[in-house]
């Protein structure tokens, strides 16, 4: 049995006192070992002998190459007690990844087909150890063999038939059809392999649980078949988790049975998640779990709050995880780390916007004590969880900055890029981002939090230097001071900082150019370098070039997916299907790609990158379109998850373009992206191109210069939150058509990316301004533009609709005049009459232009309904409203009529110059019928407005 | 990975994450690294399986016996496990075997000649026939 040499040996080891000498021992034992295996003639006793000294070094450490002619003279020993040595070292070789020669193989292979029993289980087991296809393939038919022979000792056909199904687990390619499967599968009903029968023998009863591990596997087979669609099944299932769930002990009476029962129960929570999560199963496998974390014994702890995680990995509802969170916070400070991880990972898993902030404190704290392998990992979980649930901005930067300032430990440099990214792409935290930073310039904090700040001022100091506190002088004084405190590893990105506030405030040169000489004396020499050239083009003089310089000096940023992801990588093994990832829901909103299962074989499932493409045209929204002619500010688009409200502000022949956008839904909506599509923003590089700008000179033109990618695509719209972005355009000349206005987002449930194209909504009627003409002016360009080239004129019912639509914008006195009675019309009927006569005498050389127009509506005897005629009224009355929004100046007095507009605008193009529009708009209250006549210095412009106008107006 | 074991406190639990697999231990002689689904309750009692083996086989098993005869705790773990598999429940079924390959062995040792022969082989032997001595005279 024992060697004495090998006792003797042990014991020495044992003996040694300190490490040197054990290792002193272990040289001197590995040079004899060495002179012996020279000896041709050595003894299969010592050979086994030397081997197991060489093992024994081995497992304490050392390491040691063995000699693999001897392993496979053993091996191939007849005697069991040498043949078993040689396996166990080929055992530790394979561990220790040794690389086996082909002898080896071929000693190992040989002993499976050997008429000895001994042999061929040591083969077979060495065979489930090699993990190589070459030497499967070999085997497998002789395995295969053993397994459904007849003439083999079941305990040799136990191994053989464990060794076959490890095989196969790990190359499924070795089974060769399904014949051979059925083959398998009769065979298995054979009671010596597998014994399920009731009277199971005494042998199999652990601790009075009958095959524990028979029932598991069992449980864990369930797992990987398709759940039962009909009820029976579904139904015995049920009933079986329901008994498992019953034996349920949560005190020991007997360690082993109090284990299994419960090993069992977290099993019986993974089926019961196979299924589903029948309703009343979930809610039991939810009441354990709570018993489970809140138990004395540390082992439960930790597989509830492993076994809740899986449980909230698959859950929509995070609601009910809620009420076990203060157990959960409370597993958080203790101090077995891996209790305290699984805590982390759940409460990340189930983080809801109503308790991320409770949590993330909560994580915050523990972060500040964590050790610090662990310590990245949590830092990367709060980064996530911040940005993912947060509703105010403040606190997202508040976290975020006291993240990047914890000094602890180096944080991943993943999480200040982070930061970087997500203030530089969302305006509305500028700001308050910008603020912090300069008030968090102190002495003593952690110098990836300095750099952080110094270019926030640097990149947004301007946004705040309007505020007193926040001056440009203050912001300088700021980055001196951290040049102070910090030294040389900050002072390149002071300098560019210093340069960036100076591009935007010429007026503090002076002050710039002192602190950068300051500076520079006790920089190292390339950075004295760099401070000498921004010194030299400060004192250019030159602004404009300084702000070219030193906008956007850093290539664009971009919101980076992919940090998240690598946030995220961390540790986690790929796993048996099973295996819940604490981020796995965070990770399939992240990536749609990832999102879409491989195992998606139902087909009627939208594919992941799907397009939906909403083509919206201008009839569909036309009275939006329409309000935002003269209302400028308004609705322009909404559908189920988003709403589109626009506001124009033009100054011809420029205009800017306000599109807010709300998530109206109840869920975070990614991969948000607005563009104006008119243009294709493709690579970084051509980004930078653009702005040699080569597109066409005339019509509606998008201003490229300000538009920042990052800034438009990949956003992330947090629910109710409103965000605005802003477009330039420039009016170049005269057009119809317009650019697109492109929104795409990803539709989570629905596994599609829409995108939605609305024309964009400014419209050449925005470049028109009024612009102030007396009467007579009016009335010498009235009649220039006679004729029928100028002239467009147009005959329509008026949509009296539109008074209900805007009854606010209709002044309250024209509200009264309508409801006058008949009566009272009457007298207003004679003032008419009398400006009538007015308008005649100052027209005493020319005749009234409107007289011509024979087309007017006679005012026959139309019975119309008071009614009616009130909308009428009214209609008028908000028309006045209407056109001076629309750009015309009422000319007074020119029209005889009372209810007429005449007026006069001017539209201004950057390239075709301007262009006059005169006005005229009568209104026949007893025909309801509106005449619109439109006279421009261009025929097109005529056209087009009263075109535009009709639209409008009418029905 | 027994370093990790090491750091541990006894009121901790008994799992531990490590390198994308889970480590589960009794103490700092048995320690397994099972995939991270695997049921570590579970596996819990596999350990404990073995060392109720261990007790039985060694009598009452201590920290020498597995550092003298780790052979034959690696023997007897190969009836208990296969490639991680569990292949024998049964104490009863992998004693016997054990003890079967014991026999085989001393029957090995007492074929071998003088030139090699082991001490405790002779000392069995000599145990024997002191039995049959005593035996003799009872008789």
């Amino acid at each position: 049995m024992s060697m004495r040499g090998l006792t003797a040996f042990i014991t020495e080891l044992r003996n040694c006192k300190t490490d040197e000498e054990e290792q002193r021992r272990v040289n001197k034992e590995l040079a004899n070992i060495r002179t012996h295996f020279k000896d041709k003639k050595l003894s299969g006793y010592n050979r086994k002998k030397y081997v197991s000294k060489l093992i024994f070094m081995t497992l304490a450490g050392y390491n040691i190459d063995f000699d693999q002619k001897i392993v496979e003279d053993l091996v191939r020993s007849e005697k069991y007690s040498e043949k078993s040595i040689g396996y166990l070292s080929f055992s530790v070789m394979i561990q220790e990844q040794t690389n086996i020669t082909k002898n080896l193989y071929n000693a190992i292979l040989s002993d499976l087909t050997k008429t000895s029993e001994v042999g061929t289980c040591l083969s077979l087991h060495a065979i489930s150890m090699i993990d190589k296809e070459k030497i499967a393939k070999l085997v497998y038919e002789t395995v295969y063999g053993m397994v459904i022979s007849y003439g083999l000792q079941n305990y040799q056909k136990k191994k053989a038939a464990l060794c076959l199904s490890i095989l196969i687990r790990r190359f499924p390619q070795l089974l060769k059809d399904k014949a051979q499967c059925e083959e398998l599968i009769s065979y298995l009903n054979h009671s010596h392999l597998i014994n399920i029968s009731n009277d199971f023998s005494e042998d199999y009863l652990y601790h009075s649980i009958p095959a524990p591990w028979l029932q598991i596997k069992l449980i864990r087979i369930l797992q990987y078949l398709k759940p039962p669609t009909d009820t029976e099944s579904l139904q015995t299932l049920e009933s079986i988790i329901q008994s498992i769930f019953s034996k349920i002990s949560i005190y020991k009476p007997n360690l082993q049975s109090y284990n299994i029962a419960n090993a069992l129960i977290v099993e019986a929570i993974n089926l019961t998640i196979h299924l589903g999560n029948p309703k009343a199963l979930f809610s039991s496998s939810l009441s354990i779990l709570g018993k489970f974390i809140s138990a004395r014994d540390i082992n439960l702890q930790y597989i509830g709050l492993d076994a809740i995680g899986h449980l909230a990995s698959v859950s929509e509802d995070f609601s009910v995880f809620s009420k076990y969170k203060n157990n959960v916070y409370a597993s958080l400070k203790f101090p077995d780390i891996s209790i305290q991880s699984r805590a982390i990972d759940l409460l990340f898993a189930i983080s809801t916007i109503e308790t991320a902030k409770e949590t993330v404190e909560k994580l915050m704290k523990v972060l500040r004590k964590v050790e610090p392998s662990k310590s990245g990992d949590l830092a990367a979980k709060i980064a996530i969880l911040t940005e993912k649930f947060a509703t105010e901005y403040t606190w997202y930067v508040d976290v975020m900055f006291e993240l990047v300032s914890y000094s602890g430990n180096k944080i991943d440099s993943n999480i200040w890029q982070r930061v970087i990214q997500v203030v530089l792409t969302h305006e509305e935290l500028q700001r308050y981002a910008v603020k912090v930073s300069l008030a968090s310039i102190k002495p003593k904090i952690y110098l990836d939090a300095v750099k952080v700040h110094v270019y926030f001022i640097g990149e947004l100091g301007h946004l705040v230097a309007a505020e007193s506190d926040y001056a440009p002088l203050i912001q300088l004084e700021i980055l001196d001071a951290a040049a102070d405190f910090y030294g040389q590893p900050i002072h390149s990105m002071v300098a560019t900082a210093i340069c960036k506030v100076v591009s935007h405030f010429p007026e503090i040169s002076e002050e710039a150019l002192k602190i950068l000489e300051k500076i520079k004396q006790s920089s190292t020499i390339p950075i004295q370098q760099k401070i000498n050239e921004y010194i030299a083009l400060i004192k250019l003089g030159k602004p404009n070039m300084l702000q070219a310089i030193f906008t956007n000096v850093d290539s664009p940023v971009y919101l980076d997916p992919n940090i998240t992801k690598k946030l995220l990588l961390r540790s986690k093994s790929i796993g048996d299907r099973r295996t819940w990832v604490p981020e796995s829901r965070i990770l399939k909103n992240e990536d749609s790609n990832l999102h879409n299962h491989v195992s998606a074989t139902n087909k009627t499932k939208p594919l992941s990158n799907a397009i939906k493409d909403t083509i919206v045209s201008v009839e569909d929204l036309q009275s939006y379109y329409n309000n935002l002619l003269w209302d400028r500010e308004g609705r322009l688009f909404v559908n189920e998850d988003i709403e589109i409200k626009v506001r124009i502000e033009s100054s011809p022949p420029r205009a800017k373009l306000f599109v807010e956008i709300v998530n109206i839904t109840a869920v975070i909506i990614r991969q948000f992206e607005v563009k104006i599509s008119q243009y294709e923003f493709g690579s970084n590089e051509s980004d930078k191109n653009s702005n040699l700008d080569d597109s066409p000179q005339e019509g509606l033109q998008f201003i490229k210069s300000g538009y920042r990618r990052s800034l438009h695509s990949d956003l992330k719209l947090l629910p109710k939150i409103h965000l605005e972005r802003t477009f330039d355009f420039v009016c170049n000349s005269f057009f119809d058509s317009v650019p697109e206005l492109e929104l795409s987002y990803l539709n989570e449930s629905m596994g599609t990316r829409n995108t939605v194209k609305l024309p964009v909504p400014i419209n050449f009627i925005h470049f028109i301004e009024p612009v102030k003409l007396s009467k007579e002016d009016f009335m010498s360009r009235w009649s220039q533009l006679k004729g029928s080239s100028y002239e467009n004129s147009s005959i329509f019912s008026p949509n009296t609709k539109l008074v209900s639509e805007h009854e606010s914008k209709i002044p309250k006195e024209a509200i009264a005049t309508a409801n006058l009675d008949q009566s009272n019309e009457s007298s207003i009927q004679e003032t008419e009459n009398q400006l009538k006569n007015m308008s005649l005498d100052t027209e005493s050389f020319e005749p009234s232009p409107f007289v011509e127009t024979s087309k007017e509506p006679s005012p026959a005897q139309t019975i119309s309904g008071n009614n009616l005629k009130k909308d009428i009224h009214l209609f008028f009355a908000l028309s006045k409203v209407v056109f001076p929004s629309l750009g015309f100046f009422e000319v007074e007095g020119v029209d005889p009529d009372p209810e007429s507009f005449v007026g006069v605008g001017i539209a201004t193009t950057k390239n075709s110059g301007r262009f006059g529009t005169l006005l005229r708009f009568e209104l026949d209250s007893e025909k309801s019928l509106a005449q619109l006549t439109l006279r421009a210095t261009s025929p097109e412009i005529s056209s087009y407005i009263s075109k535009q106008l009709t639209k409008l107006f009418g029905k | 990975m027994s370093k990790i074991v090491l750091q541990r406190r006894p009121k901790d639990c008994n799992f531990v994450e490590y390198q994308g697999s889970k480590i589960v231990y009794r103490n700092l002689y048995f320690i397994a690294s099972v995939s991270q689904d695997e049921n570590e309750l579970l596996m819990l009692e596999v350990i404990h399986r073995y060392v109720e083996i261990l007790d039985k086989y060694f009598g009452n098993v201590c920290e020498l016996d597995l550092i003298f005869n780790f052979q034959k705790a690696y023997f007897i773990l190969n009836e208990l496990v296969m490639s991680g598999e569990l292949q024998e429940s049964s104490k009863k079924a992998i004693l016997r075997v054990t003890m079967q390959q014991d026999e085989i062995e001393q029957f090995e040792n007492s074929e071998r000649g003088w030139g090699e022969l082991n001490l405790d082989g002779v000392a069995k032997s000599a145990i024997l026939s002191v039995k049959e001595f005593k035996q003799s005279f009872t008789r």
